[in-house]
C-alpha cells in the first residue's frame, strides 16, 4: 500500500495560505488544486440551483471538506470529499437514469472527478486512485476494467 | 526604572525590618553562626529562583543545577548577601537602628541585611543604551555578564542533550502526520502555554513542512525540537504516544520502512491506466 506523497501535504497547505500566488514549490499540483477548487465550486452552484434538498445537502458537505482537506493538509479529507462526490452520483440516478435538468450536475461532476484523477496520478496516491477509479467505474463503466 | 525598584524596595526591607522587627523571637540554639546561615539561605533562595524562573521551559533541570556558571551565578548571590549582613552588623548606618543585642536582633539584622543585598546587588545607576542593547551600569552588571554566560553554556548543554532525546523520540514520527496534530497537543498540555508562543511555534512548524529542500526524517526531527523548545521532552515524549500509530511512519508487513512515495509497481500501473482511459472518456 502506497503511502501519499512526501509532498502532498506541503502542497496543499501552500494552496491554502497562498492560493492564488505563485509560491508554491511544485506549480503544477497548485494548478491542479486550483482547478479542484474552481470545478466543486461550478459543481456546488449546481446543485444549489437544482434546488434539489439532497443534492444542496451533499454540495454543502462538498465544502466542508474541502475546507478540511487543505486545512488539514492530509490525503483522508480528500478521500472524503471523493466520497461525497459519489453519493452525488447516487442522487443523480436514483431515479435509475439521469433527469434532463440535471445534466449540467452531471457535467460539473465529471469534471470534478477528472481533477481528482489528476491530483491522484500526479501524487501517485494509490489510495485516493482507487476510491477514484471506483466513482469513475459508475460514470463511465464502459471504459473501465472492473477486474482492477 | 528597574534600577528606582531596587533602590525603593532596599529601603522598604530596610524599613519593615526596622518597624517590624523588634517583635522576633531571638535564634535560641543557633548561636553566632546562626543569622550568617539565614542570609546565606536569603541569597542562594533568590538566586536560584531566578535561574528557575528564566530556564523554567524546556530545562532540564539536573542540567541547570549542575551547569557551573548557574553555581557561580548562585554562589554570588550568597556572597554579596553575607556581605550585607558583615556590614549591617559593623558599620553604623545613618537612621538605621537594628539594635543586635536585643532579642531577635541579629535575625532582623539577617533578614534584612539578605534582602536589600539581593535588591542592590539587582541595581543599576544608569543604563546605557548602544544599539538594540541596554547596559546598565552598577552592581546589576555583574549579574548580567554572570546569567549571559549561563545562557550560552546551558545552550550548549541543553542542544547536545535535546538533540539526542528527541533523535530518539522522532526517529519513528511522520513529519507531514505529526505537523498539526503533535504541536496542538502537546501545547495544549501546557497550561501555561500563552497564546504568542503557540502561535509562533505553528508558524516554525509550517515552515519546516513546505520546505522541499528536506528529507521527511529532517522535517520530523525539526519539528520534535520545535516543540520540545518549549514544551520539554517529556511534554513531546507524551503526546507521541497519546497520538499512538497516527502519526507513525507506516511500516511494510515484511517489517522495513518502505520509501514513501514509491507505490508498489504492478498495482499502482493498473490503476494509473484505468484512471488514464477514465480521464478520456470524462473530458468532454
Amino acid at each position: 500500500m502506497v503511502t501519499t506523497s512526501n509532498d502532498y501535504q506541503s502542497n496543499v497547505r501552500w494552496f491554502l495560505e497562498k492560493p492564488w500566488k505563485g509560491n508554491s514549490p511544485t506549480g503544477s499540483v497548485r494548478a491542479q488544486l486550483n482547478t479542484l477548487q474552481a470545478s466543486l465550486m461550478r459543481l456546488f452552484e449546481d446543485c444549489v440551483a437544482s434546488k434539489d434538498q439532497d443534492l444542496m445537502k451533499l454540495s454543502s458537505h462538498l465544502f466542508a471538506e474541502y475546507q478540511q482537506a487543505f486545512q488539514e493538509g492530509s490525503p483522508n479529507s480528500i478521500l472524503a470529499l471523493t466520497k461525497t462526490l459519489d453519493r452525488i452520483h447516487g442522487v443523480l440516478y436514483r431515479d435509475g437514469e439521469l433527469p434532463g435538468q440535471w445534466a449540467a450536475i452531471s457535467a460539473s461532476l465529471k469534471h470534478a472527478v477528472v481533477q481528482l484523477i489528476e491530483l491522484a496520478t500526479t501524487q501517485r496516491d494509490e489510495q485516493l486512485g482507487s476510491q477514484v477509479l471506483d466513482l469513475a467505474r459508475k460514470l463511465v463503466p464502459e471504459h473501465i476494467d472492473p477486474t482492477v | 526604572m528597574k534600577a528606582l525598584l531596587c533602590v525603593l524596595g532596599a529601603v522598604i526591607a530596610l524599613w519593615v525590618g526596622m518597624t517590624f522587627g523588634s517583635g522576633l523571637p531571638p535564634i535560641d540554639g543557633m548561636g553566632l553562626i546562626g543569622p550568617w546561615i539565614l542570609c546565606g539561605v536569603i541569597g542562594a533562595v533568590t538566586g536560584s529562583i531566578e535561574l528557575m524562573q528564566r530556564y523554567s521551559r524546556g530545562t532540564n533541570l539536573p542540567l541547570l543545577l549542575g551547569n557551573p556558571w548557574a553555581i557561580t551565578y548562585v554562589a554570588v548571590n550568597v556572597v554579596i548577601a553575607l556581605i550585607s549582613y558583615q556590614l549591617v552588623r559593623t558599620e553604623s548606618i545613618p537612621g538605621l537602628n537594628l539594635s543586635l543585642s536585643e532579642p531577635g536582633g541579629q535575625l532582623r539584622a539577617a533578614i534584612v541585611a539578605g534582602i536589600a543585598g539581593m535588591l542592590l546587588l539587582r541595581s543599576a545607576f544608569v543604563s546605557i543604551r548602544t544599539g538594540e542593547r541596554e547596559y546598565p551600569v552598577g552592581p546589576g552588571l555583574l549579574l548580567d555578564v554572570l546569567i549571559e554566560q549561563v545562557d550560552h553554556r546551558l545552550d550548549q548543554g541543553r542542544a547536545v542533550q535535546s538533540f539526542q532525546e528527541v533523535l530518539e523520540i522522532m526517529k519513528d514520527v511522520d513529519a507531514t502526520k505529526a505537523a498539526v496534530s503533535l504541536a496542538s497537543l502537546a501545547l495544549q498540555m501546557l497550561e501555561r502555554t500563552s497564546k504568542d508562543t503557540q502561535e509562533e511555534v505553528r508558524k516554525e512548524i509550517d515552515a519546516i513542512i513546505v520546505r522541499p529542500d528536506l528529507l521527511l526524517r529532517a522535517k520530523a526531527l525539526l519539528i520534535g525540537i520545535a516543540i520540545q523548545k518549549v514544551a520539554g521532552v517529556n511534554v513531546l515524549k507524551q503526546a507521541i504516544e497519546s497520538l499512538g500509530s497516527e502519526i507513525l511512519v507506516k511500516q511494510s508487513s515484511g517489517g522495513e520502512a518502505r520509501d514513501e512515495g514509491t507505490p508498489t509497481a504492478e498495482n499502482w500501473d493498473k490503476i494509473e491506466s484505468q484512471l488514464r482511459a477514465a480521464k478520456s472518456s470524462l473530458l468532454p
